[in-house]
């Protein structure tokens, strides 16, 4: 047995909510000589294993569900809640504020981005306001405000970290949030307690505001570049932590296609008290090579007026549904976890969130048709999740696991199974799952128990070239978005229907195996988190959530349609390059002794993180965690492999900043929802193997490739890889200084550069890559 | 197992009774209640008690080793030994190194000791063994929680415990930040300013360094060997591409462990020159030995140019 049901024996419950106490008590009475180890076997709660085996009291099994489920805490208290009796909450939705250029005679202040004069904020410029306080350390309107030291903007100084590309992408929305402790009385669900302002951090609107649940959700579109604000409103002592998390923050818009400056993922975070300017600059990936006039209609953005707004680019490069998260390193997980994260829908011609605009661009897939573009009456995000809670109600982590942490409650939308009123038509749903180790895999019950069918129409936001009819998603590893579309009009009012898990997971490294539907609805008592998670309950009317006030009846016609095609296929071509990635293995991985014996046993070997390979040559040994990968031109197709040769593991690894086209899973299986569609979460499998065209451009600078078990990525499974694309003569088209932020300041360190195999020597390669000799300089504003 | 158990029963019936620490703010998780008071031995043989000698209002910085670690964990305290280095002075009165064994039945005191100064560690540095059952208590609370020894925690774990601050780091990263993460642990270190001076590097970006071998052998060379200022956990390197054979050089850079499994009789006179601990196989590939024998080479021939009184250039430098 590893999780404890609830059904469980009262006195069972009771040993179980008390095994941590126990445990330490045991283990002080024992230090302290009050008790004695032939006590323990007297009473059968010490074996030759080690403490109490039985009981749950075994110190191995952290988890209080038990043997291997490292979650760490007894089961969650539900204080009498019942699933399916909170309504699901939409995702918070952020109003943007018009941005407008400045043109000031000072130099200083020329070409900013100023924002409406009521919010008394100051205007987003292409570089850091670090640079002035560098600039002017005793100036106190460049101050952290709060402690009174440091700059006030996170990001750091010069030229390495200016906006790339600031005219070309001038925003013109603005966001201001701020991550703060959250809001008082917010609940995961009504019954449970209300959560401690620091047990929670999530992101609200404004300046220095508190956090609220559910998470942030903003809406994009291609041609409206965004500047978002981030605030950092958490408490100044580290400390404030209610026992994870901390309270430094990097926002990463996870995927899109931005300048490294504002990727959030390059050792950028920033203090309390700090703001941080993101520039999310909606650029179409391929601009600079493809429909770089942007005369292709498809390539576009809605202008809030039936009409379109051309973009260069491929129209083909068209991205969806995103989500933005913390990525501090070595915390990134706690912070996650606690709330540090949102989703953002990016909208285009065809990916319009309007159903009935008929312009020959627009797929009118499921939305609403209230609004110009972005309607999610019809169009609903949906970020699942697990969690666990102290005895008090007070959401729980182990920040001393490191093989995965695993929660024992089901969340949608960060809260405990709730249900959500559909009207009898089709929906669109926008899957994120936001968990730290836990893979998902979603199936949906009809009022029989049977499996309904749906259209799979978007995998990690990239839209697939044809509807993929499907009666069970593939598994879904962190981070991973899948877009479906389901068709309710066959129930009637007062049908209900079930989003259900069907994968068990008991150990943070890998899911077991699937279970069947049937299986997966009787409930499973080694993980609570399986089986139905959301109900969809099917009524004659809902209020709109687009504009309120109005009331959506199911006696209105379904305009929307799934066309049969919904994008066009990015051929595989001869790659430049190739590059095989192996994660979690260590060079040649012979353990034998000479001769190829085992002397006296083969010896273990510590796996390494990764190696590389480029072009078929020799691995280098990759093992630390400061490595680059160089790619050294805009443009060059490349195609990669990841390997995963650590063996029992399953990893889901994220490369920022573009998508790869999946190629192949070597000789296994590759379910239709991947071949030849774009991602950029691929789970490796165990032993699995994955290859995929990749090319990069636009801009350059420091990205990174991850593990999105977001435990491992604390751990190192995380390589650096830096883009040399950018802006010719800019610092982006050079290796990049390393910023090491202080609460007084960012400071550079030169990174560290390993050599990449290649056929050729690595130093004709290295020249080839390199083609100015000395150090750059910049050329002035870009 | 049943040996194990028997020094577990010995080491506690000698350890110091203690009283309880007092109970931690509400918010901090992570204190006496959790850490186990287990006694642990150190390298010198002495039985402490592991929350109140070891952790007990203190910042530390943890490790997991074991001393037959054919691999990663020789350089993982040999790196812990370049930040001791740096954190001179402080080491033991502000900041405590704590390195837990994975293996106590193999590692005990005696070993640990050899083990130890093998890599220098000063006064402030504990090797930890004890009772087995103990041990992966105290290792599974900290974090390491391996089924094999080869899979055990390479990252470290800093903590304050009077702040009740603990966060994962790793020594593979650029040392200078791990010494600020490090300090930083000391909230009074973090109330102190230091601001960063204005640097042009934050307008600049680099060409890629064409020298190979330099970055590696700075990663995983240098926190035991030097070009030119001695023996360090290993042998000074300076000429080592003239005294060896450098097929023998290639072959040892990768494997040193099989080199010494066949009674290689240059691996045997190392071992017994550096006895407390051998080479690790680091997973190296042919391409980064020759890297590296190419700037050992390199580095060897400037080192003489500089002496070469011919060279007259060259000879202010070293005045």
């Amino acid at each position: 047995m590893r999780y404890l049901s609830h059904n469980a024996s009262r006195a069972r419950l009771r040993e179980a909510q008390n095994a941590r106490n126990n445990r330490a008590e045991i283990v002080k009475a024992l230090s302290l000589g009050q008790i004695t180890r032939r006590d323990l076997y007297k009473w059968g709660l010490l074996t030759f294993g080690g403490l109490a085996l039985k009981n749950g009291l075994s110190p191995f099994a952290s988890s209080a569900f038990a043997d291997g489920v490292p979650t760490g805490t007894p089961p969650s208290p539900l204080f009498g809640a019942q699933k399916f009796t909170q309504p699901m909450p939409r995702l918070h939705l952020q109003t943007p504020f018009p941005l407008t250029r400045v043109a000031s005679a000072d130099p200083a202040s020329a070409g900013d981005a100023a924002f409406p004069t009521s919010l008394g904020e100051r205007p987003a410029r292409r570089l850091s306001y670090h640079t002035d306080f560098t600039a002017h350390p005793t100036d106190p309107q460049f101050k952290n405000p709060i402690t009174g030291r440091g700059p006030i903007e996170g990001r750091p100084p010069g030229e390495v970290f200016a906006h790339q590309r600031w005219n070309e992408f001038f925003p013109k929305a603005g966001y201001v949030m701020s991550l703060g402790p959250i809001a008082p009385n917010t609940r995961f669900h009504p019954n449970f307690p209300a959560q401690a302002p620091n047990s929670v951090w999530a992101y609200g609107a404004g300046r220095f505001s508190q956090g609220t649940l559910p998470p942030f959700l903003i809406k994009v579109r291609y041609g409206e570049p965004v500047i978002s604000r981030i605030y950092n409103n958490l408490p100044v002592s580290r400390a404030n932590n209610n026992g994870f998390g901390r309270n430094e923050t990097q926002l990463h818009f996870h995927n899109a296609h931005n300048g490294a400056e504002s990727d959030g993922a390059a050792n950028v975070h920033h203090f309390p008290g700090t703001f941080y300017d993101y520039r999310w600059s909606t650029t179409l990936a391929r601009r600079d090579k493809i429909n770089t006039q942007a005369t292709d209609r498809r390539a576009s953005g809605p202008d809030g007026n039936r009409g379109l707004v051309n973009v260069a680019g491929d129209f083909r490069e068209i991205q969806g549904t995103m989500w933005a998260h913390d990525h501090r390193f070595f915390f990134t997980a706690e912070n996650v976890y606690k709330g540090n994260f949102g989703m953002i829908n990016m909208y285009s011609g065809p990916d319009r969130g309007n159903e009935s605009l008929n312009d020959g661009v627009n797929l009118r897939l499921p939305s609403g048709s209230l609004l110009d573009f972005g309607n999610v009456d019809f169009d609903v995000n949906l970020i699942v999740s697990d969690a666990a809670f102290s005895p008090n109600g007070q959401l729980f982590f182990d920040i001393f696991d490191t093989d995965g942490f695993l929660g024992d409650i089901p969340l949608v939308n960060m809260a405990y199974a709730p249900f959500m009123e559909v009207l009898p038509r089709k929906y669109r749903f926008r899957i994120l799952d936001a968990s730290m180790s836990r893979f998902f895999q979603l199936a949906i019950a009809d009022p029989n128990g049977n499996a309904v069918q749906f259209q799979f129409i978007a995998n990690d936001g990239n839209l697939v070239v044809n509807p993929i009819p499907l009666t069970v998603l593939d598994q879904q590893g962190t981070a991973e978005r899948y877009d479906i579309v389901v068709d309710f009009s066959k129930y009637k009012i007062g049908d209900r229907l079930h989003l259900v898990n069907r994968l068990e997971q008991t150990d943070g490294r890998l899911p077991n195996d699937e279970l069947s539907l049937a299986q997966a609805l009787a409930g499973d008592q080694n993980d609570p988190v399986v089986g139905k998670i959301l109900q969809f309950r099917v009524v004659g009317s809902v209020p709109s959530v687009d504009v309120p006030g109005v009331t959506l009846f199911s006696t209105s016609p379904d305009p929307s349609v799934v066309p049969a095609v919904l994008t066009q296929q990015i051929p595989i071509v001869t790659p430049v390059r190739t590059r095989v990635v192996e994660w979690g293995r260590s060079g040649d991985g012979d353990s034998r002794g000479p001769n190829g014996q085992c002397i006296p046993d083969c010896p273990d070997t510590a796996q390494f993180p990764w190696t590389v390979k480029v072009n078929g040559g020799e691995a280098h040994s990759m093992n630390a965690n400061r490595i680059q990968l160089l790619y050294p031109k805009a443009g060059d197709v490349e195609h990669w492999t990841y390997i995963n040769g650590g063996g029992g593991w399953d990893h889901p690894i994220h490369l920022h900043f573009e998508e790869g086209i999946t190629m192949n899973r070597g000789s296994d299986s590759i379910p239709a929802t991947e071949k030849l569609v774009r991602k950029d979460v691929w789970r490796l499998r165990p032993g699995g193997t994955v290859q995929f065209q990749i090319q990069f451009g636009e801009y350059g600078g420091s990205y990174v490739n991850h593990c999105h078990n977001t435990v491992h990525e604390d751990f190192a499974l995380l390589m650096r890889i830096q883009l040399l694309s950018g802006v010719a003569g800019s610092p982006q088209a050079s290796i990049t200084p390393t910023p090491n932020p202080t609460p007084d300041g960012v400071f550079f360190t030169t990174p560290e550069v390993l050599p990449e195999a290649t056929t050729s020597s690595n130093q004709a390669q290295t020249s080839a890559l390199i083609a100015n000799p000395a150090r750059m300089t910049p050329t002035g504003n870009p | 197992m049943r040996r194990g158990l028997m020094a577990g029963l010995a080491a506690l019936a000698a350890a110091t009774v203690a009283a309880p620490a007092a109970p931690d703010a509400q918010s901090n998780r992570w204190g006496a209640d959790y850490f186990p008071n287990l006694p642990v031995v150190t390298q010198d043989g002495k039985t402490l008690n592991f929350y109140d000698d070891v952790i007990k209002g203190k910042i530390v910085v943890v490790s997991f080793i074991y001393t037959n670690c054919p691999d990663i964990c020789p350089l993982t305290t040999a790196r812990i030994s370049q930040v001791e280095d740096k954190l001179e002075g402080i080491v033991g009165r502000d900041i405590f190194l704590i390195s837990m064994t994975v293996d106590p039945e193999r590692d005990t005191p005696a070993r640990l000791k050899e083990f130890s100064q093998a890599f220098g560690a000063g006064p402030g540095w504990l090797f930890l063994t004890g009772a087995p059952q103990d041990i992966r208590l105290i290792n599974t609370r900290l974090g390491d929680r391996s089924r094999t020894l080869s899979e055990h925690r390479n990252e470290i774990i800093l903590g304050n415990d009077a702040t009740g601050e603990w966060q994962r780091n790793s020594v593979f990263g650029d040392l200078d930040r791990l010494l600020i993460d490090i300090r930083s642990m000391d909230p009074a270190w973090r109330d102190e300013v230091r601001q960063p001076k204005p640097d042009e590097a934050s307008n600049t970006g680099y060409p890629l360094d064409l020298q190979p071998g330099r970055t590696l052998f700075k990663k995983i060379c240098a926190p035991c060997h030097t070009i030119g200022v001695g023996d360090r956990v290993g042998p000074d390197l300076r000429g080592v591409t003239e005294r060896r054979d450098r097929a023998w050089l290639a072959s040892f850079i990768r494997r040193p462990d099989m080199a010494r499994a066949r009674r290689d009789p240059i691996a045997l006179e190392l071992v017994a020159k550096f006895p407390g601990v051998h080479m690790p196989a680091l997973g190296i590939a042919e391409n980064d030995a020759t890297d590296l024998i190419a700037y050992l080479q390199a580095q060897t021939a400037s080192l003489n140019d500089a002496q070469t009184p011919a060279m007259p250039d060259h000879q202010h430098h070293h005045h």
